[in-house]
């Protein structure tokens, strides 16, 4: 007969009960696990790119900054190393030094070293007393400079750099050409500056093989002083498509479409007044009329390293201020 | 003195006891069942989250090496949970002809979890387990991205 003793009654309840505890055991374990991956998809960018980027343009922009003053301020230049490099060499260690002090506040450890440079030639006409591009008041067409080579070993490299004008009259039509060898019926690029009423226009053509490539722009200028940036593409601050890419796609930066060892030529320099500047690089100089050409540097590469708990990057920068975007 | 007590109680005895196993059972059962489904859930609901996370350093790491030039190097970590709901868990980086993506398998309950991303920079085919994980990329060896455990 069963045995109805009160004290083993309700056994299975129990192992039931055993049960069920083991059961809500494991659902407060998988609750754990859901409140944690509500956390982690919280969690923000929190290695530090975003900041290494940030960083990395303001060194470029820093060293663009001193190139550009180094070349102005025109130190001795025998075969490097040498005033030119000991300059820019100096004002890296100042960059890499105050940047490491303000990334370090925020957790990040950078350095910036100076790795390499790339010597040309700054050709410039900064004489106030000469009135026009061309001393000699004549529109004929002379050589600026010969022999240009791109920059070898970087895809993106142009030879030409940081061509501006600052023109305070233009009284007729201005022409810069690129082209790879005499005569002038083998144009590969050219620009015409003229200005009307207001009205400063520029048109570039590119002689692509057989096919002729030609592009307009118009900025209005309401007084002097007409600043064109020419390698950047700009009139006065304003983009011009026909120094850049038009709206096909077409690539008309200077010298496009010229390759390795192509002359600079400028026409009809008569008619405009004011000064102008440019870098080229690797060029054969050609002492013409009076512009005045010194050593310069035309980039520089520095090394670059970021460090943070959650990444290290470290990679090369190429700067060469004013160069023609790719 | 009833001549019918002995049968009835052995009879409703047994029937308790059937009855009550039965539903116990039951109950036991469907409890298991419905950890199963929840365990489920969170696991696929945890891996997509890791997975995500992990294409987003892809994607920094991708535009770190994209801005980069000359001889570059990136090395990005983050840590993941080492298990997710009580399973381990393995990730990996396929560059799929073009369309890369990152699978995350869990070992059990066996649970898959795919998620594309875009990278202008090449991707190394490569496997790594939960944890510390790194994005790893240097241009002087093959030049792409990959993903290790550190």
């Amino acid at each position: 007969m069963a045995d109805l003793d009160g004290r083993s009654r309700g056994q299975i309840i129990l192992v039931a009960a055993f049960a069920l505890a083991v059961i809500f055991i494991t659902l407060a374990l998988i609750v754990n696990s859901a409140i944690f991956t509500q956390n982690l998809a919280s969690r923000g960018e929190t290695s530090g790119a975003d900041d290494a980027l940030s960083h990395r343009a303001m060194v470029e922009a820093s060293v663009g900054e001193n190139i550009k003053i180094a070349n102005r301020r025109n130190y001795p230049a025998s075969p490097p190393p040498d005033d030119l490099t000991a300059a820019i060499q100096t004002s890296i260690e100042t960059i890499s030094v105050q940047g490491e002090r303000q990334q370090v506040t925020s957790g990040g450890l950078t350095d910036v070293s100076y790795k390499a440079e790339t010597r040309g030639e700054r050709i410039y006409q900064e004489n106030s007393t000469q009135l026009t591009f061309d001393d000699a008041a004549s529109s004929s067409r002379y050589v600026v400079a010969k022999d240009v080579n791109h920059v070898s070993g970087t895809p993106d490299a142009n030879g030409t750099r940081a061509f501006r004008i600052n023109a305070s009259t233009i009284s007729g039509p201005f022409v810069a050409e690129a082209v790879n060898s005499d005569p002038h019926s083998n144009e590969t690029w050219e620009m015409k500056l003229s200005k009307s009423g207001d009205t400063v226009q520029i048109e570039t053509t590119r002689n692509d093989t057989a096919s002729n490539i030609v592009e307009t722009c118009q900025v209005t200028v309401d007084s002097a002083p007409y600043r064109i940036d020419v390698t950047e593409g700009t009139i006065n601050g304003q983009p011009c498509d026909a120094l850049g890419v038009t709206d096909d796609g077409e690539k008309l930066t200077f010298g496009t479409g010229a390759t390795d060892g192509y002359d600079i030529y400028f026409e009809g320099a008569n008619n405009i007044r004011g000064n102008f500047s440019m870098v080229v690089h690797d060029a054969t100089g050609t002492a013409s009329h009076s512009l005045s050409r010194d050593t310069a540097l035309y980039d520089v590469t520095v090394e670059y390293t970021y460090e943070t708990t959650g990444l290290y990057y470290e990679t090369e920068i190429r700067v060469a201020p004013g160069e023609p975007d790719a | 003195m009833r001549k019918d007590r002995a049968v009835s109680t052995t009879v409703s005895y047994t029937l308790t006891l059937a009855i009550s196993a039965l539903l116990v059972t039951g109950l036991i059962v469907a409890g298991g069942d419905y950890v199963d489904d929840k365990q489920e859930q969170v696991v696929r609901g945890e891996l997509t989250v890791i997975g995500q996370q992990l294409v987003s350093d892809l994607a920094q790491a991708d535009r770190l090496a994209v801005a980069g030039s000359g001889s570059t190097t990136i090395e990005l970590t983050q840590s993941f949970p080492e298990r997710v709901t009580g399973t381990g868990y393995r990730i990996t980086l396929d560059p799929n002809g073009g369309d890369p993506e990152v699978t995350l398998r869990s070992i059990d309950p066996e649970i898959i979890v795919r998620i594309g991303f875009v990278a202008e920079t090449d991707i190394e085919e490569s496997t790594t387990n939960g944890g510390k994980v790194q994005v790893y990329y240097d241009s002087s060896g093959d030049g792409k991205l990959e993903v290790r455990n550190v």
